[in-house]
């Protein structure tokens, strides 16, 4: 087996070791470099806790995790991460955000700051870069955030619902952006979302992370672009209703109504 | 009345006939307000200095918080003018007294302000940084540092008003020298211009270091304006 991409084996984690629930419930899966996988799922399922393992954020109390051959021992220069929030610092200009990253790899200063440009250009903000965050809407902060994560080039880009308090217009702009640095720098992307919708616009394929365990693992072979065609699609509606299945909440559910 | 006052102040600042009379030196208000003054800023900024330290190191280090902590609030709460006699009595009235007092209350009030800047930034700014590889130091010094200034600078000011009150209730209590010394003077006999008029002297001199504070946080925090350090998605 190649040790390429992301591995995960008997992965399990246990925020406190007095109580007995666990929020990652023993996960074996591998996710091929390149791949754009989405995972979708309720709150307080385990995405967020899955996403943040793999960023180094948390500890695996059981389970090995390695990314691109290399066992996660924290964060790493081979793993980037857009949060929810917005974490683009506010005291920095947006020229100083993109380089951060950069700086902390000691990157000579006329390099960085030719390569912040290179990524500023790329995101649409040539012409941001001596501005101050708050002077940008919510939507260009998140290309920022995309811009410094880049500039990095990380082999393995982890988002944990990016775009979720932005408006439909803004995120698909940014999914368009998105994609386009997806396909040029071939980064394996593991992207959560509660939005299904988003999840098919996106994903090669779909997990569905449910009590802290996977509970589906769905192919989405729908062809690029996905527009409204290819979203309405026979393939797409079934994939769709099949995840709607997974989640308890087609009708007729025994949960009953939420 | 207020020209009266103004008058007061104005005829009396550098050389007073009035004060020789009621037992201090004839050099006017002014080299008791530059006293005061000058424990103000010594005291504040020593202050100021620990406070910040001693808060950016609880906010850092659990044990270090819960050993300051108490000890900070015992400070923060108490009335500190309380002290101020065994200040006068242990380091006598050159003004030394005065900078302690001064120093403990600006040291409280700072390591409030600066954890709770520590402490109300979003953990996501520090994780951020992280996944970009910055390390433990980098992530104090370019996130949580410049983070928590907004929350500091309004501790500096709150600080920097009440010092002045601090160190002349001090001076009052004891000492041949300072402003509150002035004003227990002029009120043996009954002087109310003379000790509204050494009053609004104080006014002018805790509105101009407040002036300087203001200029150098709007150079400092221009980010700051509208800012959401919370975390709160957007």
């Amino acid at each position: 087996m190649s040790m390429d991409g992301i591995n995960l084996d008997g992965v399990s984690v246990r925020y406190d070791p007095n109580v007995d629930e666990l929020a990652l419930n023993d996960i074996t899966l591998r996710i091929p470099a390149g791949q754009f996988v989405c995972i979708v799922g309720k709150s307080g399922g385990g995405k967020s806790t899955l996403v943040r393992t793999l960023a180094g954020l948390v500890k695996p109390s059981q389970g090995s995790l390695t990314v691109g051959g290399k066992a996660v021992e924290g964060p790493g220069e081979d793993r980037g991460m857009v949060f929810q929030e917005d974490t683009v610092f506010p005291w920095l200009r947006v020229q100083d955000n993109v380089e951060f990253g950069l700086r902390a790899r000691s990157m000579p200063k006329q390099e960085r700051s030719r390569k912040a440009q290179e990524w500023l250009a790329a995101v649409g903000l040539a012409d941001a870069a001596g501005k101050w965050p708050r002077e940008l809407s919510g939507g260009m902060r998140k290309r920022v955030a995309l811009a410094t994560v880049f500039a990095t080039e990380p082999e393995t880009l982890i988002m944990d619902e990016p775009f979720g308090a932005l408006d439909f217009v803004t995120r698909s702009v940014l999914h368009s952006v998105l994609l386009d640095l997806w396909r040029q720098t071939e980064t394996t992307i593991v992207f959560v979302t509660h939005d299904i919708e988003e999840a098919l616009v996106l994903g090669d394929r779909i997990l569905i992370v449910s009590d802290g365990g996977i509970l589906a693992d769905l192919d989405c072979p729908l062809p690029r672009p996905r527009l409204e065609d290819e979203r309405s699609s026979p393939e797409a509606l079934a994939i769709t209703r099949e995840i709607v299945r997974r989640l308890g909440l087609s009708a007729g559910t025994p949960e009953g109504p939420a | 009345m207020p020209h009266q006052v103004a008058g007061n102040a104005i005829f009396n600042l550098v050389s007073s006939e009035r004060l020789p009379g009621i037992g201090l030196p004839s050099g006017g208000y002014l080299p008791h307000l530059l006293f005061t003054a000058r424990n103000v800023l010594t005291g504040g900024v020593i202050g100021v200095a620990v406070g910040i330290a001693a808060g950016l190191a609880s906010a850092e280090r659990r044990e270090i918080g819960q050993v300051l902590g108490p000890i900070m609030s015992l400070f923060g709460t108490m009335p500190i003018i309380v002290l101020a006699p065994f200040f006068l009595i242990w380091f006598g009235l050159s003004g030394t007294a005065q900078v302690v007092q001064v120093a403990i209350y600006s040291a409280a009030i700072l390591y409030v302000f600066t954890l709770r800047g520590v402490n109300n930034l979003s953990p996501a700014f520090s994780e951020y940084a992280a996944t970009l590889g910055a390390s433990a130091t980098t992530r104090f010094l370019r996130v949580r540092l410049p983070g928590s200034l907004p929350e500091i600078f309004g501790g500096l000011r709150i600080a920097f008003a009440g010092n002045w009150g601090i160190a002349a209730a001090t001076e009052m209590l004891g000492g041949q020298y300072g402003s509150g010394r002035v004003i227990v003077a002029l009120r043996s006999v009954y002087d109310l211009t003379g000790i509204m008029a050494v009053v609004a002297l104080l006014a002018v001199l805790a509105l101009l270091v407040d002036g300087t504070l203001l200029a150098i946080r709007a150079r400092l925090l221009r980010w700051a304006s509208v800012a959401n350090l919370s975390g709160a998605a957007r």
